[in-house]
């Protein structure tokens, strides 16, 4: 391979995959204690975790011994308060938080606000389940599964262990204290209970599988504070989880009938085209024909944008699909019109089974609109790829702010009730770019 | 091509350190972790396809390195021996993964016709899992055929012919797109 072409792969890896961020992550002490090589830290203190919410994941490798030696008379004591502490009323409720990797982006001031998200959940015995999300402390939607039948089978397993199971350990005598370690600046005390045996969706050899949780509880108010998984007793990346706050409620004081907000869950699927029906450049645009397309006015950034001029723009519907939780076969289709504004320059596909598209040249500086009335799976609005559905709430951006994905280069608008999806080469160009957007408005 | 060596950690000798006490093992263990942690956290990025759990794969395979360390035989680099559990943790990781990432959706998405970074991402996740590592290694660690050789444990005439196959592969697939 030639020096040319080897540089050229290079360049192609690193559009693929960026180099993310290392500052975040490195964390040599972390890499000790879970290796249990910290000098000076007890055997029985070597709870490893990584304490950082989202990525965050404990690692229980040396918790086995201090479940032999932990006196049994303290394990009572201290597992007694934890019951007392969440109450006994029939409703549970819990509150869960972890932060992601988005930001907003104040337009105006250029300020980011790291983004954390919130899960509230309540639980019936009937096995109604009420989940609310929030986002930075917003209430986005309500996800509502009013009673028998309207879960999976997963789901059912996976709420009742996350809801009911820890009180019903508690209760039992199945929990157990594993350690006490100092966490997030706090002491606290690990409880372990087993879970259940579950199906291993993603490996046929094995069908079954062994699913657990540790919870730690705060040392002085006995609540728990935070919680991950272990699948086969292996700590679980991604599902360490704050615990905001447990509490239980007496009968009838949730409402768990449907709304006209209520839906209930699934996941969004992308179904892959993008619109292509080009509208004409040639000499004076007819604006009519892109509000006509969208049926709205339209946002774009003018017929050329810091010396980049619109080099195409395309209409079409996009089709996606919304599969429904409890029957994901029953996909629901959707078809949704949606425009593509593509500052810079045009490229066309000559090989593959994009043959004959057009694209953005992402060789050279451009910027991307891909805009619709409603937030559409794999037309820039991926997240959240499982929590959101048609009618059933909308994703909230603050207003004047930027929705901006790890790894730069793209961000989310809503302007106008109109759904924007801003990629650029950069962050900073992205942001840029979202600041100058404008109507499109017809004469 | 270019054959250039495998980053020195400071303090470095490359080959056969693990020879010393267990305090100095260690200590090249950490030159390694800060040195070169950016490039062990993209290769498994580019493995498991999230930096969260990359980086989560990235203190794993330390820490199991910092266990393991009484176990190595003292043949190849300490780095080439680091990236082997690095990449053996995140394709373990990778595995676990439940719910498809965006390569896999663009993958099951034949009419998609956005030619963008997860787009090669998808023409990257369909080549042999073989040649997508030589490619990591090679581009995100730039590690040289005998380091990639030790951490896939393969020789280095089979990294050589495998980096051939995947460059031939995607030749095949993305440079044929040419602006108009």
């Amino acid at each position: 391979m030639t020096p040319d072409r080897d540089s050229y792969v290079r360049k192609l890896l690193t559009t693929a995959v960026p180099a993310p961020d290392p500052a975040p992550h490195e964390d040599w002490n972390a890499v000790l204690e879970r290796a249990g090589a910290t000098p000076g830290v007890p055997r029985s203190r070597r709870l490893v975790w990584l304490g950082r919410a989202g990525a965050a994941v404990a690692v229980a490798t040396a918790i086995f011994a201090a479940i032999l030696l932990w006196p049994a008379a303290n394990q009572g004591s201290v597992l007694d308060r934890a019951l007392a502490a969440i109450g006994d009323g029939p409703i549970i409720h819990v509150t869960y938080r972890f932060k992601k990797d988005y930001e907003y982006v104040d337009l105006k001031t250029g300020r980011k606000t790291r983004l954390y998200q919130e899960y509230e959940e309540w639980l019936d015995p009937s096995g109604a389940l009420r989940t609310a999300y929030h986002v930075n402390g917003h209430l986005n939607f309500t996800v509502l599964a009013p009673g028998k039948n309207t879960l999976s089978g997963h789901q059912k397993e996976t709420y009742s262990v996350i809801l009911n199971g820890y009180r019903k350990a508690l209760e039992n005598g199945t929990a157990k204290l594993s350690a006490k370690t100092r966490f997030r600046g706090h002491d606290v005390y690990w409880v372990r209970f087993k879970g259940q045996k579950m199906l291993n969706v993603s490996n046929h050899k094995k069908r079954y599988q062994v699913w657990a949780l540790e919870v730690a509880i705060n040392a002085a108010t006995y609540k728990p504070v935070y919680l991950y998984e272990t699948i086969n007793g292996r700590p679980q990346p991604v599902t360490g989880q704050a615990i905001v706050s447990v509490e239980t409620l007496p009968s009838g004081s949730v409402d768990f009938k449907p709304t006209g907000t209520n839906h209930t869950g699934g996941v969004a699927v992308e179904l892959g085209a993008s619109p292509s029906n080009p509208i004409n450049l040639e000499g004076k645009l007819d604006t009519r024909a892109p509000a006509k397309a969208l049926g709205a006015t339209p946002i774009w950034l003018g017929s050329s944008y810091r010396g980049q001029k619109l080099a195409f723009l395309q209409a079409g519907k996009v089709p996606w699909g919304f599969a429904p939780s409890s029957r994901p076969r029953d996909m629901r289709r959707y078809h949704t019109p949606a425009l593509v504004f593509c500052y810079g320059g045009a490229s066309v596909a000559k090989v593959g089974y994009s043959h004959g598209l057009t694209y953005c040249n992402y060789r050279r500086p451009y910027v991307l609109l891909q805009e619709a009335l409603e937030p559409i799976p794999g037309f820039g609005w991926g997240w959240p790829r499982t929590t959101w559905n048609p009618g059933g709430g909308t994703l909230t951006i603050p207003k004047g702010s930027m929705l901006v994905f790890p790894g730069g280069g793209q961000g989310l608008v809503i302007e106008h009730g109109i759904y924007i999806s801003i990629k650029a080469r950069s962050e900073n160009a992205a942001i840029t770019a979202a600041r100058k957007l404008k109507l499109l408005r017809t004469p | 091509m270019e054959r250039s060596g495998v980053k020195k950690t400071p303090g470095s000798n490359g080959h056969g350190v693990m020879k010393k006490n267990e305090q100095a093992c260690l200590r090249e263990i950490e030159l390694a972790y800060r040195s070169g942690f950016g490039r062990f956290l993209h290769v498994a990025t580019a493995i498991t396809g999230s930096v969260e759990a990359a980086a989560d794969c990235v203190q794993d395979a330390f820490a199991r390195a910092i266990r393991l360390r009484r176990g190595y035989r003292g043949t190849g680099s300490v780095e080439a021996w680091l990236w082997r559990i690095v990449v053996n943790v995140a394709r373990g990781g990778a595995r676990a993964q439940e719910l498809p990432s965006d390569v896999e959706a663009i993958q099951e998405s034949p009419a998609n016709s956005v030619f963008d970074p997860a787009l090669i991402r998808a023409l990257i996740a369909g080549l042999p899992e073989r040649q997508r590592l030589v490619l990591f290694l090679r581009y995100y660690a730039d590690l040289d055929y005998e380091a990639i050789a030790t951490a896939l444990e393969i020789s280095s005439g089979t990294v050589g012919a495998t980096l051939h196959s995947a460059h031939a592969a995607l030749r095949a697939q993305i440079e044929e797109v040419s602006c108009s």
